[in-house]
């Protein structure tokens, strides 16, 4: 893959079976698992492992009660999601979820489709891959131990047994160190309902108007809609932050490439893009991450390095 | 523009309270009534029997927790330091009883669906009149078993219907739930081009880009302050516009206005925003039906 601007039709994402730490039963298996289409996104930062795609999740899917060390977005494509008790989020909605923040406990009914970016967060902690997974769970059974309800359970020598979050155990497994968690900067999941707010036309884009859905923590991560009026023309432009953008109605095109249901586009900072049409009109879902800019990435790692030195 | 110092604001308890329990209020600052974006701002000392029953509002507010914890039940608990965004339509608590004493700073304002906000004196001459038909128990209205109308409402809300001569239609949240920030765990953020003042920008919410930071001055350091909202200090001691500024001097800036804080010790400036105005949506309102009309 080459760095810079990257654009993805759904077919060419990649369908596959994740290797789920979660679900009902001893490793998931007394519930659905997760179908994930994933885009191949390369961010050109090789420790800024994002990921972004489309999640399927079936009926009686469970995770326990947990919290990350990245940052995550979803927006309900289709169905509801369950995000704890009593909490559901429904088509057209969308929750950030903070690193550091608990969530949960999810017990899905019935299926729900997904749009789902998770992402290092302001305190730079890897996420780690898919594929590296699939090894680290591997390693943990071959320990004796087993995944159970999202949790991963081991019997020590001396008798006693050791529960542990499931992503949790993997993450360690996989780095070859204790996970430590930022504390929270928000005290619960950001639950959020575009349809309670109000387009307003885009000064810098003629032809856009923008649902802005909530700017978070000191780098300005943001996430908002898009509506392309029938015939617009977005004019090349060139970002000062990375964003995500992923089409949820209608249609764009950009370099001759048709982009729809479900398309996405990596736009880098500081490379001016070509001109993005939409003969008939479009909504796209638009992820903003400053922070990934190179040089604030850079910067935020020397932080980070001087700080634990 | 406005400002007020804190410790020159005498405290009392508001006749048009419609809650349980004693509130002791200081109001530093309050908008236009004419306006939709109407607001007041004040510091709040909660006694430990209130109790307001799990309800929403039809404006928007930032909370500020100064001392002990207040908890909202189903939607947290805010301990010293954390902040609240309360966004208009969304569901809160119940809060209370028994929770103990609280200290709070609030901003309530007209949110973005132009809805406004109701003063003080409106809400008393409100309850005034409702007084006459009914009770308030619990943060809940009860009409008299003789009067027309509904039996139970929430008390807010019966207030709002009496000063407007209308049904309160709710807008529609644009978070499903209050956003309690935890400012002491995000990163000081160097503010670009102004040397000594650093910054956490803690969000911006709503279609209207409603923002919430922390500003930190070293001594000797100036900031100039623009946009709409309520800044208010947290601490530190310096010069704002001619006068003496320190803990909970309170200043109020209209769109397009600036002020600038010149620190004499390390200070920190919350600024808790508004909308602008002209970003406010422009509600219609339908006497025939007796509802306010609200199209997002």
């Amino acid at each position: 893959m080459t760095f810079g601007i990257q654009t993805f039709r759904f077919e060419e994402a990649v369908g596959r079976a994740v290797p789920s730490t979660r679900g009902r039963g001893i490793d998931g298996a007394g519930s659905p698992g997760l179908k994930v289409v994933q885009y191949p996104i390369d961010t050109g930062i090789a420790e800024i492992n994002l990921r972004f795609g489309y999640d399927q999740i079936g009926d009686g899917f469970f995770t326990p009660r947990h919290r990350h060390n990245f940052d995550q977005f979803r927006y309900v494509v289709s169905g509801e999601m369950n995000l704890g008790k009593g909490v559901d989020l429904h088509e057209g909605e969308c929750v950030y979820v903070p690193e550091g923040t608990y969530y949960g406990p999810l017990s899905q009914k019935g299926p729900v489709a997904l749009i789902v970016l998770q992402f290092p967060g302001p305190n730079g902690a890897y996420r780690i891959k898919d594929s590296d997974k699939s090894a680290a769970m591997a390693a943990l059974k071959a320990k004796g131990g087993y995944f159970e309800d999202g949790v991963y359970k081991i019997k020590q020598p001396d008798g006693h047994s050791i529960n542990q979050d499931s992503y949790e155990a993997v993450w360690e497994q996989h780095m070859g160190e204790p996970i430590s968690y930022a504390a929270p900067r928000y005290e619960t999941p950001i639950i959020i309902r575009p349809q309670g707010a109000r387009w307003r036309a885009d000064p810098r884009r003629p032809g856009v108007e923008i649902k802005h859905l909530g700017t978070f923590n000191e780098y300005g991560t943001s996430v908002a809609l898009w509506r392309i009026e029938p015939g617009a023309v977005i004019a090349s432009e060139t970002l000062d932050a990375p964003q995500v953008r992923c089409v949820v109605r209608g249609a764009t095109a950009y370099g001759g490439k048709k982009l729809d249901d479900k398309a996405c586009y990596y736009i880098p900072e500081g490379i001016g893009t070509e001109p993005l049409a939409s003969p008939d009109g479009a909504e796209l879902l638009v992820f903003s991450i400053p922070m990934y800019a190179r040089a604030t990435w850079e910067k935020a790692k020397s932080r980070r390095v001087a700080a634990t030195a | 523009m406005k400002i007020t110092h804190g410790d020159e604001v005498a405290s009392f308890h508001d006749a048009g309270g419609v809650r349980s329990g004693k509130i002791g209020k200081r109001i530093l600052l309050e908008g236009d009534p004419s306006s939709r974006g109407n607001f007041k701002f004040g510091i709040f000392h909660q006694s430990a029997d209130f109790y307001s029953p799990r309800h929403r509002h039809n404006f928007c507010q930032f909370r500020v927790q100064l001392a002990g914890t207040c908890d909202y039940t189903l939607s947290g608990k805010m301990k010293p330091g954390t902040i609240g965004f309360f966004p208009e339509g969304a569901y809160y608590g119940p809060q209370g009883p028994d929770v103990g004493e609280t200290d709070n700073a609030t901003l309530q304002f007209g949110g973005p669906s132009g809805q406004g906000y109701v003063t003080m004196e409106q809400k008393a001459a409100a309850k005034k009149e409702l007084d006459k038909i009914g009770v308030f128990e619990k943060g809940v209205f009860r009409r008299n078993p003789d009067v027309p109308g509904k039996k139970n409402m929430d008390g807010f809300e019966a207030i709002w219907e009496q000063a407007n001569g209308c049904e309160l239609v709710y807008p529609e949240p644009q978070y499903g739930v209050p956003i309690f920030m935890h400012p002491e765990n995000f990163q000081w953020m160097p503010l670009a081009g102004v040397r000594g003042v650093d910054v956490k920008t803690l969000g911006n919410f709503t279609d209207c880009r409603i923002p919430c930071a922390l500003y930190r001055l070293e001594s000797g350091a100036r900031f100039t302050a623009r946009g709409r909202g309520v800044f208010l200090v947290m601490s530190g001691a310096g010069a704002l516009q001619g006068e003496n500024y320190r803990q909970f001097t309170a200043l109020y800036l209209d769109t397009g206005e600036t002020a600038t804080f010149s620190a004499d010790q390390v200070s920190e400036v919350l600024l808790l925003g508004m909308p602008n105005v002209a970003d406010l949506h422009a509600p219609s309102r339908i006497k025939a039906s007796g509802k306010v009309a609200v199209t997002a």
